[in-house]
């Protein structure tokens, strides 16, 4: 596959905190899509459950938001349905 | 009575080749390069902005990676320009700064990446710089709609296939 070299250069200065942040970023956002997807719902009904300008959803969706706790919990709770899980180890 | 108006900016025609930069599964990369220039405008852009605000430049080209990996899906993009041309923004929300990339969406297969800056005002268009980028963008898609209704210009893929040289005429 053709990359660009200057694309390139500018990659090498990612660090991987960076990337990972970004995709998770992504991830959230997606998911929540999708949710709101299974629940027949638009992105403005979302706004309206938390109370919120559909600006604000906008951004938080975007994928670019730096998300608090606080807002995943909010969303969370709006949808009735968790957007994270987090992995832990099986206790025998 | 007539009045004439003279306009106080010359107008040239500028020649433009798309080039393509990089190939992607889900969507591909180009940006136009000016007669005589040694870079596109993207390339431009990234030269001007990447050392004076590296974090933002670098998430813009990792955004555009997942954009080629997983698709160019309307939440990436804010929609500029008119409701009668495909100009979009990269990204919608930054955390370091309102830094602007203009660009294309054929088909969201194809993105042609322009060129752009830092948006301190309420529109684009009261900015000179970001009201070029985007105007120039807009006649590049006048330009390959038409080609695209004739067949000339097509989409195979994510390759934008045809003749993709063009002259646009820009006010100096």
């Amino acid at each position: 596959m053709k990359t660009n070299k200057l694309l390139d250069e500018i990659r090498q200065t990612m660090t991987p905190e960076m990337k990972r942040q970004m995709e998770l970023s992504v991830k959230i956002a997606n998911r929540i899509y999708e949710i709101l997807e299974e629940k027949g719902l638009s992105q403005k009904d979302l706004a309206h459950l938390l109370g919120k300008t559909e600006t604000e959803v906008s951004r938080w969706l975007s994928g670019t938001h730096n998300m608090t706790m606080a807002t995943i919990a909010k969303i969370s709770a709006a949808l009735d349905t968790d957007i994270v899980q987090v992995t832990t180890r099986q206790r025998r | 009575m007539f009045i004439f108006a003279t306009s106080k900016f010359k107008i040239m025609q500028q020649n433009l080749l798309i080039e393509l930069l990089e190939d992607g599964s889900k969507v591909s990369l180009y940006s136009p390069r000016f007669d005589g220039e040694e870079f596109t405008e993207f390339e431009k852009f990234l030269l001007k902005y990447k050392d004076v605000y590296p974090k933002d430049v670098a998430q813009i080209v990792y955004r555009l990676d997942i954009i080629k990996r997983d698709g160019a899906e309307d939440r990436h993009f804010r929609y500029e320009g008119t409701k009668r041309d495909r100009v979009m923004a990269l990204p919608s929300h930054l955390e370091t700064a309102s830094l602007r990339l203009f660009l294309l969406n054929i088909q969201s297969r194809v993105l042609i990446l322009g060129n752009g800056g830092i948006k301190d005002t309420a529109t684009y268009q009261e900015d000179n710089h970001l009201n070029r980028c985007v105007e120039t963008l807009q006649k590049i898609d006048i330009q390959i709609k038409t080609m695209e209704r004739q067949n000339i210009i097509t989409v195979n893929g994510t390759k934008l296939l045809g003749p993709l040289s063009f002259v646009i005429e820009i006010e100096e």
